[in-house]
Order: structure tokens, then C-alpha cells, then sequence
């Protein structure tokens, strides 16, 4: 299992059309993904409805884990995708 | 219910203008769940009932989002491609049909549980943006229940008259029914700038206020309604004395936005003859209709970073040539200025290099520094630009300059390209101009020497203002210092502008600061050649630039330059103002 904390950046926070990026990001791998903040989780990260009911704010401190044979590839597109602050 | 005489309700205005009509009421729609039992039997028949909604609400979501596509351009309709993954939740899905073969309850009632669990959960939500994506779901969840039991979404239908939308939410199915020729404004019960019906009235052009506590409940469908978008007050059945004096507000409002879509096409120069180059802050191709359309004479700060977060991974070098000259292209024969990737400070992508383990970032890895030490990065980004400047004209400026050297380096590098360029047989502008931010105080200090490399000198007032006077903005302990008007702030100016000047090169300000209309007259009186700024607050300091004389403005100047401290120059500065332009800082108040 891969495991990492990232920062969100952007300034909405993990919204509905972030997490959405995400769940299109996570759904590439066959890894499975799970995502908590702060105590709260972990949820299905290729679960829009899991993702959201996290109320990730900005300054948030995601922690996505990867359980699978392309973990690695996995977390490394997460992490570049909220770092990229989903694009916005 | 309501009361029948004057109500006065205050709420966040987030959308402009003044609207007196009548008011559409939209009241909150509740669909009965059904709750009966399934027959053992028949629960692969409920199951695939339940499968067979949730396609036909997957062919509306997409209606929905061309449609709205169509009328409101695609990142409005983006928010649909959210609330198809919210249907196709497989984790809902799964639930939902567990639910129905285990407690054998029909597909509405299993469905509604499910989602229903989920919204629950949005109320530990503190963060007020996020809490109201919850109207989203909501959206979704009414969708699919119609089709379960087959009633009728019930649309905007009854709307054929000029109103005032009441509602106690709007969500994106409502925005994308709604005919807009009889939307004047809309006021809602809940929601914050970024609720769904502040995007949309902000994108229709139209004044809204949302979250005004207890309208819907007050206002009766058809009531005579005073919408303030300016002040964001809503007034319900007004007396005849109150639609008196907004009748005559209304009027001003639009006598004022008359004046300044008028001045459009006009430069914006002074009484006695100076003219400021005006140019807009964008940092996307998409952007440059609005500028265009606000009057903006060129883009004077084009930030490519944007270009480079919004990727995973480097754009190379035909991605960026296609990017910068669509770009160049729209503007033509207007000129851009791009800046060169400004990475590190607060923007970080993982794949380029600096991230946030840095412990001091605004003094570390960014800007120049980064550039010069990824010279394939750096490389190619100028090679782009020249290959892009055969589209139309362009300008090229380096960020965080501190010293000589970084100048220098630079400029070999660009030579370098060129030749390059010029060997493998690309066509480019050979007059290409090369200038640099000033945003250190480090560079201000040698003004007079880096005027002598440059081709010119592009302010970037945020960061001369954190790095003067050492202070971070997003410290809320300490922000108040963070002070456009302290005399040191102004004496910076003003030294690289003389400094400039005497090399015969321009001078230009980018930032909010020279967006602020407070500080118009003063920035104009300083010297600079050019402000570039937000799109939206072109028509406002252009107006302003219009109506004085580059006399009084420096006359301004060398007031507020015998001042010695920043509370001083801004009480100064705000009563010239104020009593010059009392209608825009009315507005500005409001």
C-alpha cells in the first residue's frame, strides 16, 4: 500500500467539480483508493458522493492510500492533480 | 403568512444593477416518496425499474448540459459532468439495490434513504462554499425521484413576463430552464457569492442579492419588488415614496453604465492630452472576449503559469506555440505581454520542481531563479513565444528580477533562441520587446541601471508591497500593513518611473493595486505609461483617467508625497476622490 498526505491549495476546496476531477483520475487505476482528512473517512476515493460529504477546505490536509499493482502510479497522478489545485 | 405592507431585507449583493418589477415566486418543490413494500418476487423487476430511471435521468443531465452549453458557454455546463458522476456514484447504486433486496422497499424510498444519508452528512460541513454544493445532490436526487414515479419536473413554464426570480435556492437544473428574457434579477433565501444563482446572474449580466433570510416566506408571487444589487437590499410591495427614490437610483445606475460601455472604444487619455495604455490582466485564451469587450487596449500581464497547473504534466513546445497565438491572435492588433513561467512562492505543481518544503517560498526557488536553473523549461517557453509573435504582437517580461545578472542571462538565452529559430527557418517578430517586473525593492534600487537592458519596466505592486515592507498578506495578524499607500510604497514608484524615464522606456503598473479606482488619479499623476488590470475595472478607471487633467494628478502626487504617513495619504487621497467622482465611491461604499 502507497500512502501520502497532500495539501489543498485551491481555493474552493475540494467541491463538487473537484472531486469529480478526482474520481475521473482515481477511476483510471485499478487500485483501490481511499481517501480521509483530519480524522474524517476514509471514503471510496472513486466515490464523487464519498469525496464531497468530506468537506475538504482549503489548507485541508488530504490522506490518499492506493492498495493495488499500479498504486504508485496512482498516487503519483493524485497528488500532481490537487497540487494542480484540480486545474482551476 | 406574509405581511401586505413595506419589507425591507437585506442580503449579500453579488450580481450589480437596479431592477423594480414583480416577483416570480419558485417555491421549494417536494416530491412525495413513495414507501411501499416490494413483492419478493418482483425485486429484479424493482431493481431494473430502478436502473431504467436512472438512464433516462442520465439523457437529461445531458440535455441539460448542451443545452446550457449552448446558451452560457462550456464551463457553466461542466458542473453537469459533476452531477452525472453524482448518478453513477457506484457506491450509491450499489446501496440503493441492496437496499431494495434486502428490506424489500421500492426503488424511490431505498434511493431517497441512501442519498439522503449522504446530505446528512453535509451538515458538519463549516465551510459555508462547500456546504452549499449539497443544492447538487439535491438537484440530482429530485431528478431521479421524478422519473421513479413519474411526475413531471415542474419548469419555469408559468415565467412569460419581465420578473424578479424569488427563490429559496436555485440549483443548475433550474438555471438551465430558466427563460431569460424574462429574468431582470434574482433574489434567494440562501446562497453566498459563489451559489449557483450568483454564477448565473453575474453571467446573464443581471443584479441579484442571495441570501436574504426569510424571503421566500414574505413575498407573495406577483408582489412589487425592488431589487438593490448594488447595496444588496431587497425591498418587497414598496411604498410610493420608496419606489420614488430607487426609481431615480435606477436611473443614475444606468445613466453610469451608459457612460462607461460608451467609452469602449475610446483611449483612455487625460483633459490636457496623456494618455494611459490600459491593458488587462488575463491568464487564459478564453479570456480575452471579456477583455476585449471591456475596452482593454492589449493584455499588459499574461500569466502562462496558469497553462502549466492545469496540466499534469509539461506542455511542450507546439501545445504552447498553439496556446499563445490563438491568444495573440484574438488581441491582434493590440499587443500582449506574456510573463515568463512564474512558478514557486504560491504556486507549486509537482512536476516542475519547487513545492511547498521550501521553508521561506516568496524568498526562494520562483520566478527568474526557477527559469534559469531549468533552462529546458525556459528555453522552450521562449522559443514558443517568438514562433507565436509571427500570429500578431507580443511582448516578452522575466518576474522576480533582483539583479544584473538575471537580466543578462536571460537575454542571452532569448538571443540565443532566436538564432536558433532564425536557423531552423521559423518566422518571428524580430522586434520583440524584452522587459522585467519590478517587484523587489533590491530592483528598484538599480532601476536606473537594469532601464539601460530592458526594454521596459512592468510593476507588480503586490509583491513590491510584501517585500518592502515584510509583510504576508495572508497573515491575518499582520495583513493590515499590507499598505499600497505608504510613503515608502510611493517613493518606489516613483523612483522607477524617473529612473525608467531617463532610459527613454516605458513604465507600467500590473496588479490590484492599479485596478483599484482609488487609487487611479494618484498612479496617473506618478508617471506610469500603462496600467494593466482586471477586465472588469477597465470602464471604471477609464473613466476616471477621462475626466481629469495629468496636472491635477500630479498636483495630487506632490500633496501626498509631503505626507509622511500611509494613514495620511489615503485620508488624502480618499476625500480628492470622493469629492471628485462622489457617484463611484457611492458605488464603491454600497
Amino acid at each position: 500500500m502507497t500512502r501520502v498526505e497532500v495539501e489543498i491549495r485551491n481555493e474552493l476546496g475540494l467541491h463538487l467539480r473537484a472531486a469529480g476531477t478526482f474520481v475521473r483520475t482515481a477511476s483510471r487505476f485499478e487500485s483501490q483508493i481511499r481517501v480521509a482528512t483530519e480524522g474524517i473517512g476514509a471514503v471510496d476515493g472513486k466515490s464523487i458522493l464519498g469525496l464531497v460529504t468530506l468537506g475538504t477546505a482549503q489548507g485541508a490536509v488530504l490522506e490518499i492510500s492506493a492498495d493495488g499493482p499500479d498504486e504508485a502510479e496512482a498516487i503519483r497522478a493524485l497528488v500532481e492533480l490537487v497540487e494542480s489545485r484540480f486545474g482551476e | 403568512m406574509a405581511a401586505s405592507g413595506e419589507l425591507r431585507l437585506r442580503g449579500v449583493a453579488v450580481s450589480p444593477g437596479i431592477v423594480i418589477s414583480k416577483a416570480y415566486v419558485r417555491r421549494p418543490e417536494e416530491v412525495v416518496v413513495p414507501n411501499f413494500v416490494v413483492d419478493p418476487h418482483k425485486v429484479d423487476a424493482e431493481v431494473a425499474r430502478f436502473q431504467a430511471a436512472l438512464a433516462q435521468t442520465r439523457v437529461e443531465i445531458d440535455a441539460t448540459k448542451s443545452r446550457l452549453a449552448e446558451q452560457m458557454g462550456d464551463d457553466h455546463a461542466k458542473i453537469f459532468d459533476a452531477h452525472l458522476l453524482v448518478l453513477e456514484d457506484t457506491k450509491a447504486i450499489e446501496d440503493t439495490e441492496s437496499f431494495i433486496r434486502e428490506q424489500l422497499m421500492c426503488a424511490e424510498f431505498a434511493f431517497n434513504r441512501v442519498i439522503g444519508r449522504i446530505l446528512d452528512s453535509f451538515d458538519r460541513i463549516n465551510d459555508p462554499y462547500l456546504k452549499e454544493r449539497g443544492a447538487d445532490i439535491q438537484d440530482v436526487r429530485r431528478r431521479l425521484l421524478h422519473n421513479l414515479t413519474g411526475q413531471e419536473v415542474k419548469s419555469f413554464g408559468s415565467l412569460n413576463e419581465e420578473s424578479v426570480i424569488v427563490a429559496h435556492d436555485l440549483v443548475p437544473s433550474d438555471t438551465a430552464m430558466i427563460d431569460r428574457r424574462f429574468v431582470l434579477g434574482v433574489a434567494t433565501d440562501l446562497g453566498g457569492r459563489t451559489s449557483h444563482a450568483a454564477i448565473l446572474a453575474r453571467s446573464y449580466g443581471i443584479a441579484a442579492v442571495v441570501g436574504v433570510e426569510g424571503l421566500t416566506e414574505a413575498t407573495h408571487h406577483g408582489d412589487p419588488i425592488v431589487l438593490d444589487g448594488n447595496a444588496g437590499v431587497v425591498v418587497l410591495r414598496p411604498t410610493a415614496a420608496t419606489l420614488q427614490h430607487y426609481e431615480a437610483a435606477r436611473q443614475r445606475f444606468v445613466e453610469l453604465e451608459r457612460q462607461m460601455l460608451t467609452l469602449k472604444d475610446f483611449p483612455a487619455i487625460t483633459l490636457d492630452g496623456r494618455t494611459i495604455e490600459l491593458s488587462a490582466n488575463i491568464k487564459s485564451p478564453d479570456e480575452a472576449g471579456l477583455a476585449l469587450a471591456k475596452g482593454a487596449k492589449g493584455v499588459g500581464l499574461y500569466r502562462t503559469e496558469y497553462f502549466f497547473l492545469s496540466r499534469g504534466d509539461l506542455p511542450s513546445e507546439d501545445e504552447q506555440v498553439a496556446s499563445y497565438s490563438q491568444i495573440v491572435r484574438s488581441l491582434a492588433p493590440e499587443t500582449v505581454i506574456f510573463r515568463t513561467l512564474d512558478i514557486g512562492g504560491d504556486k507549486f505543481a509537482s512536476y516542475l520542481g519547487p513545492g511547498k518544503s521550501e521553508l521561506n517560498p516568496f524568498l526562494g526557488w520562483r520566478g527568474i531563479r526557477f527559469l534559469l536553473t531549468r533552462h529546458d523549461i525556459f528555453r522552450t517557453q521562449l522559443r514558443a513565444f517568438f514562433r507565436a509573435s509571427s500570429a500578431g504582437k507580443l511582448k516578452i517580461m522575466f518576474p522576480m528580477i533582483t539583479g544584473l545578472e538575471e537580466v543578462r542571462a536571460a537575454r542571452a538565452l532569448v538571443d540565443k533562441v532566436r538564432a536558433e529559430l532564425a536557423e531552423e527557418g521559423y518566422a518571428y517578430d524580430p522586434h520583440v520587446e524584452v522587459g522585467i517586473m519590478i517587484e523587489t525593492p533590491g530592483a528598484v534600487a538599480i532601476a536606473d541601471l537594469l532601464a539601460r537592458e530592458v526594454d521596459f519596466f512592468s510593476i507588480g505592486s503586490n509583491d513590491l508591497i510584501q517585500y518592502t515592507l515584510a509583510v504576508d498578506r495572508g497573515n491575518a495578524r499582520i495583513s493590515y500593513l499590507f499598505e499600497p499607500m505608504h510613503p515608502s510604497i510611493l517613493r518606489l514608484i516613483r523612483n522607477t518611473v524617473e529612473a525608467g524615464h531617463a532610459h527613454d522606456i516605458w513604465v507600467g503598473m500590473c496588479g490590484e493595486v492599479a485596478g483599484d479606482p482609488l487609487y487611479s488619479v494618484l498612479l496617473v499623476g506618478l508617471g506610469l505609461d500603462e496600467l494593466s488590470i482586471s477586465a472588469y475595472m477597465i470602464p471604471e478607471v477609464k473613466r476616471i483617467i477621462r475626466s481629469i487633467t495629468y496636472d491635477e494628478s500630479k498636483r495630487l502626487v506632490r500633496k501626498a508625497m509631503t505626507l509622511s504617513t500611509a494613514t495620511e495619504i489615503r485620508q488624502h487621497v480618499a476625500s480628492m476622490m470622493h469629492e471628485r467622482f462622489p457617484e463611484l465611491m457611492a458605488e464603491e461604499r454600497a
